[in-house]
């Protein structure tokens, strides 16, 4: 498995970015991004243009969507062919249709403010079925980590882990330079295999991201020869695992690794530097744990979760 | 010496008056077309926002109660002025053929075989009914007039 990083929701003048296309593709080249997503609303770009950009720039660019409903925003990635939203009314959410394609689904900025401030970036849909969602934006727009629509989005993701695999993730909603003084976040993705695009797809489904300000947390669980990445199910009979964070990329600001469960918070370790923390944790009657760097008592970088499975 | 003619058709000039109650709906307009080369539309409306501060500071309170329980903490003045914010897509018989989910600006939109506008896919300009649909994303204003301009080229 390889780490890449990657910005997923994107826009240009095609839709009401200021950027052109390849100012875009310019400006994450500078930051050293491997893939973006292009996702103006509801419009999309041909093949031939993102191939030629991609050749360019030598930067790999998953075409996309960003359904932009009356009543929420859908980023749709991996996208091949436009999706219509001007039928679909309030109570009408439906991806049926799309899923049958090989597009993944994640809800945008869900607790921004909505309309008339926002027009319909509050997402307002009823989900009937959380499987037909493959993603969510737990962080968004720029200083994400402070956000409070994102800390409401936090919370809502580490409920909905109860009951169903939902992979947060970060987007930035690109849509112009980044003032100095703000600051935004990145996606390490765990792709496995040659192919880039199709990768980060299968990754982001698996639930193999990190959302982070910088550090990167690679966060297993191992028992014996038998590692667990996170995105995965643990299946165990054991009352205690061990687990392992090696920590990378991280500024020398004390900060905290802290496991976290659906029962709370269920180890700390402070940390100053890249750093690989291993220890064992009890896990009775814990459903999924995922790992998370504070700084100053907000977070900076957390995992997706392992999913833990109590055999009988 | 040859003269290339270009025929220029004026296809629709259509006026009309929206009002918060409008807030999402669409209107789209179906116009028949055979062998032109380049579509142009143009969409203007206006006011494009709501001045009356009293007013505007009520609807972000408001919105901001709603959906952040933030209101103490946020300045309105951060969100002011609220805008009306009118998209445009156009479908050909066949295809959806693009969308300007922006403001419009001055300048007339194009679709073409080649150099579409920002945001339109190039491509034949097939022969049959083409739909033009404006999206009524927001009114924020007591009313706003929109005027749409659609002409051919070929």
């Amino acid at each position: 498995m390889k780490w890449v990083t990657a910005e997923l929701h994107t826009h240009t003048c095609a839709s009401d970015g200021n950027f052109t296309f390849e100012e875009l593709v310019q400006s994450a080249k500078a930051e050293d991004l491997d893939v973006i997503a292009i996702t103006d609303h509801n419009t999309i770009h041909p093949a031939t243009h993102i191939r030629k950009l991609e050749k360019k720039y030598n930067i790999d660019i998953i075409a996309g969507m960003e359904w932009t409903t009356f009543y929420g925003h859908l980023v749709i990635l991996n996208l091949h062919s436009y999706i219509d939203w001007r039928t679909i009314g309030p109570s009408q959410f439906d991806v049926t249709d799309i899923k049958k394609s090989d597009a993944i689904l994640g809800i945008a900025h869900p607790f921004r403010v909505g309309s008339p401030i926002a027009t319909g970036c509050h997402w307002e849909y009823e989900v009937s079925d959380w499987n037909d969602i493959d993603y969510f934006e737990v962080w968004s727009n720029v200083n994400p980590n402070i956000n409070a629509a994102n800390k409401k989005a936090f919370k809502f993701w580490l409920d909905k882990l109860n009951t169903t695999k939902l992979t947060a993730v970060y987007g930035r909603d690109w849509h112009r330079p980044i003032p100095a003084d703000k600051i935004v976040a990145k996606n390490y993705i765990g792709v496995i295999g040659d192919n880039m695009k199709s990768g980060v797809i299968d990754a982001i489904k698996a639930g193999r991201v990190v959302v982070s300000l910088a550090p990167l947390i690679e966060f297993t669980l191992f028992d014996n020869d038998h590692v667990v990445n996170i995105g995965e199910d643990y299946f165990t009979s054991n009352c205690i695992v061990n687990f392992k964070c090696v920590i990378t990329q991280l500024n020398n600001i004390p900060s905290s690794l802290v496991i976290k469960s659906n029962l709370g918070p269920i180890h700390f370790a402070n940390i100053s530097q890249d750093s690989i923390i291993v220890s064992n944790i009890s896990i009775t009657s814990v459903k999924w744990i995922i790992a998370v760097i504070e700084q100053n008592t907000e977070m900076v970088a957390f995992t997706n979760p392992i999913f833990i499975r109590q055999k009988e | 010496m040859l003269v290339e003619v270009v025929f220029i058709t004026q296809i629709l000039l259509v006026k009309g008056t929206l009002f918060e109650s409008s807030n999402k709906t669409h209107i789209s307009y179906s116009f028949y077309i055979e062998n032109i080369s380049h579509l142009y539309f143009k969409l203007d409306f206006n006011p494009k926002t709501l001045e009356d501060k009293q007013k505007a500071k009520t609807m972000i309170y408001d919105c901001l109660l709603k959906y952040s329980n933030l209101a103490e903490e946020e300045t309105w003045e951060k969100y002011f002025p609220l805008k009306n914010l009118l998209t445009l897509s156009v479908d050909d018989p066949k295809n959806f053929r693009g969308a300007a989910h922006r403001q419009p600006t001055d300048e007339a939109l194009l679709i073409a075989y080649e150099n579409s506008s920002a945001g339109f896919l190039d491509g034949e300009m097939i022969n049959g009914y083409w739909k033009i649909t404006i999206s009524v994303h927001s009114i924020v204003t007591d009313s706003c007039d929109y005027e749409l301009q659609i002409w051919t080229e070929g």
